[in-house]
């Protein structure tokens, strides 16, 4: 049992002073401790890991400027309905095309998050500053942080997350379509 | 429990080097791996980073290890509890419907689904540390073992 204990405090030191070691080195480190930020949903200020909202690319040392950079930004019901009235934009539902075909907001086209190189060619046609909202179910899903940061990647420069999602959109009775079009 | 002593060593390096291969992605990209983490929404927020830095440390060093027959026991017996924590972890993503990376080991968006084949998968490897715990001798290091018996 001493022994064992022993060997355990062996591999535990072992694996701190790598990581200690990995955190002064590592190009893609990222900070120790869990930074938080503040996101604007529906139901008020909603307070998040800061990687979650940042470009995946971007970890590490230059959070706080990915951060200032706000693209890929929240946008909240009212501004993304806004956004459809006056047909700025293109609307992007980031679910699967099941989820998609069984109700989505009108006119929004469906990019699954894990499908995006399939669209690639379509988007290419966009110019790079087009305001493209994107959304899923709602705040417990991730899939339109995913799509957003991946656009963001493509270098599209107005890209927005839809935090409310699908799930808000219907609660307050705005435009749906229930085909597999938009 | 015996197992003839070239199976015990094949064993012990295929399950180490499992575990080292499956630190790399989680090692390179940290941020993405905080994110697989996250998805299962199992630990306090607080704890991604830490978790996201200190697990892809304990994979790659107990792996090294093991292949290395230093602590081969012990290091086994820990990749045994973490697979049967990852395990539990994708259980009860499965259990809510959550089709999410598994944060196993690729973390790109065509990497392992949380399914119930990753359950079956993890449940072999939890085996294979289990077998590799079991056969290796309490007292020093495995090969030493070996060897003492070769020369008895």
């Amino acid at each position: 049992m001493r022994r064992t204990i022993a060997e355990l405090t062996v591999i535990a030191s072992l694996v701190i002073v790598a990581a200690v070691v990995s955190q002064l080195f590592f190009p893609n480190r990222i900070p120790f401790f869990t930074r938080f930020t503040t996101i604007q949903a529906d139901n008020g200020p909603v307070k998040i890991p800061a990687l979650l909202v940042n470009s995946v690319d971007k970890s590490g040392a230059n959070d706080s400027a990915s951060l200032a950079e706000e693209n890929p930004a929240a946008i909240s019901t009212d501004e993304t309905y806004a956004a459809f009235i006056e047909k700025r934009g293109i609307l992007i539902d980031a679910r699967d095309s099941e989820e998609y075909g069984r109700g989505h907001i009108q006119g929004a086209w469906n990019i699954p998050y894990t499908d995006l190189l399939n669209h690639a060619e379509v988007l290419d046609t966009l110019p790079s500053d087009t305001l493209m909202i994107v959304y899923c179910d709602g705040e417990e899903c991730l899939a339109s942080m995913e799509l957003a940061n991946q656009l963001v990647a493509m270098g599209f420069s107005r890209v927005r997350y839809f935090f409310g999602g699908w799930n808000s959109w219907q609660n307050n009775q705005y435009p749906i379509s229930r085909t597999g079009e938009p | 429990m015996r197992l003839n002593p070239v199976i015990r060593h094949i064993l012990r390096i295929l399950l180490g080097g499992l575990f080292i291969y499956a630190s790399l992605d989680s090692l390179w990209r940290p941020a993405l791996f905080t994110r697989a983490i996250y998805n299962y929404h199992l630990l306090p927020d607080i704890f991604l980073h830490p978790a996201a830095i200190l697990l892809p440390w304990v994979e790659m060093i107990t792996g090294i290890m093991l292949i290395a027959n230093i602590f081969p026991r012990t290091n086994a017996g820990i990749q045994a509890v973490l697979l049967m924590v990852f395990t539990i972890a994708v259980s009860i993503a499965v259990a809510r419907g959550l089709d999410i990376n598994c944060g196993c080991f690729s973390l790109d968006e065509n990497g392992t689904r949380t399914t119930v084949w990753k359950i079956g998968e993890n449940l072999l490897m939890i085996v294979l540390a289990v077998v590799v715990f079991y056969t290796t001798p309490t007292t020093g290091s495995g090969l030493s073992q070996s060897k003492l018996q070769e020369h008895r």
